[in-house]
């Protein structure tokens, strides 16, 4: 198991953004995780995950969507269960 | 721009100074995890210093924290970009940071109002101008005021967490004789109060991180001299009396980076964290329930420390003959060291469906 954080960001009020993160092995079993590095009073962000086949490598696509009237910071961390 | 007069100072180890709600849901549906099971609180390493005894040496008294502090260091001065590089390199301290912020050394100010831990904000070479030397606070202050207006650092954002450290070249030194680090803070022209500190420089890696990790602590715990400090009689010498003040001797080591120990009243005694000791992966069932047909019920489970990597997974328990459950997570940081989930369970059928809430904590990222 190997995890880290693989990108930083922020997001302004209810703003959703792309991100993507590319060269990932396509033998690898990864899960994202975004984590608000802003404190809030209720649920600030949801994400969903794309994956596409690059070569022969993996390129991951993650949506995130701040769910709150407020700017938020954020840590895109990865676990890659296989690694 | 006001500075103000009091500040917290690091001297020279000889020196004199110093839910169980369930929305939309009937209440016995309600998560609860406490605090620290099963992941477990942080434990102090093998690094604490003498332990006191008695009453908290350390009282809150309600002023500013730093939850999440957002760390912009700034490399002051020609130095920074001679040839041959310094020793340490810029790299080498920014590098030494980052492995500070991701190591377990700032979880246990969590005892400290939630504070969690803190991330690099980024890192600037400034070899246009020199600090004075010796310097003053208001050299730094006003060199920091000016990178703002230009836009070589960011502002602040808005949690207003930003700290700004100046790392000084080897050899500049601080007018007031002795103090080797410090944090304080200055109001800017839109009545922002800016937190910054300074660090000097021995020409050693470990003699800058011991520094700034003591003056980082500080800064998150006590930015503006009104929140965690030392009861009567826990320090002797002047300034804010920080819990990085009384254990300047003992210091220990964080991803092979040197820091220096702060007090924890919790565990009466300087302390250097450390990750707790649990074998990651771990799993179990966080809650049951049973949804109603076609409905969606929405979860929280709270105080998950921040660091923990958390996967969840709903499963029936009901039998079924098609799709029977969708589930989404949202995340919430509920304080700079705690994390709130969110689950959203939605019942694709049309009869009642039980439910385990299921997660498995991979690691720490």
């Amino acid at each position: 198991m190997t995890l880290g954080v693989q990108f930083t960001g922020t997001l302004a009020p209810n703003q959703t953004a792309n991100y993507y993160t590319f060269g990932w092995q396509s033998a690898w079993d990864v899960l994202w995780q975004i984590m608000p590095t802003s404190t809030g009073t209720a649920s600030q962000v949801q994400w969903t995950v794309s994956t596409e086949l690059s070569g022969t490598a993996i390129t991951y696509w993650i949506m995130i969507k701040n769910l709150t009237a407020a700017a938020i910071d954020f840590e895109g961390r990865y676990a890659i269960l296989n690694a | 721009m006001q500075l103000i007069t009091k500040r917290s100072r690091m001297v020279q180890p000889d020196g004199h100074q110093d839910a169980l709600t369930v929305t939309e849901a009937p209440a016995n549906a309600g998560v609860v995890r406490s605090v620290g099971a099963p992941g477990g609180e942080p434990v102090p390493g093998p690094f604490g210093g003498p332990g006191g005894g008695g009453a908290n040496k350390f009282a809150d008294n309600g002023g500013a924290v730093i939850e999440i502090a957002r760390l912009q260091l700034i490399y002051w001065g020609s130095a920074w970009g001679s040839s041959p590089a310094p020793s340490p390199t810029s790299a080498q301290v920014t590098s030494a940071v980052q492995q500070i912020f991701s190591g377990p050394y700032m979880t246990g100010l969590t005892q400290y109002r939630d504070i969690g831990r803190g991330h690099l904000l980024g890192s600037v070479v400034v070899t246009s101008s020199n600090p004075p030397n010796p310097f003053t606070d208001t050299n730094v202050s006003n060199f920091i005021a000016g990178l703002i207006s230009a836009g070589t650092v960011p502002g602040l954002d808005a949690a207003k967490a930003n700290l700004y450290f100046v790392v000084m070249p080897k050899g500049v030194n601080s007018s007031s004789g002795g103090v080797i680090g410090e944090h304080t803070y200055y109001t800017d022209g839109s009545g922002n109060r800016i937190h910054f500190g300074w660090v000097t420089n021995n020409g050693t890696l470990p003699y800058v991180t011991n520094v700034l990790s003591h003056e980082l602590v500080e800064s998150c715990t006590d930015p503006e001299g009104s929140a965690i400090l030392g009861v009567a009689g826990t320090c002797s010498g002047g300034g804010w009396c920080e819990i990085g003040d009384v254990c300047e001797s003992t210091s220990g080591v964080v991803n092979g980076i040197t820091v220096q120990s702060y007090w924890s009243n919790t565990n009466n005694k300087c302390i250097v964290p450390a990750w707790p000791a649990t074998t990651y992966p771990y799993s179990g069932t966080q809650f049951t329930y049973t949804i109603p047909a076609n409905q969606t019920v929405n979860f929280y489970t709270f105080n998950w420390p921040e660091y923990e990597f958390v996967v969840w997974e709903v499963v029936p328990t009901t039998a079924g003959t098609a799709a029977e459950i969708t589930w989404n997570v949202e995340i919430q940081r509920a304080s700079g060291a705690y994390v709130t989930y969110w689950i959203s369970v939605t019942n694709l059928t049309g009869a009642p469906v039980s439910i385990q809430g299921r997660y498995t904590v991979l690691g720490i990222a």
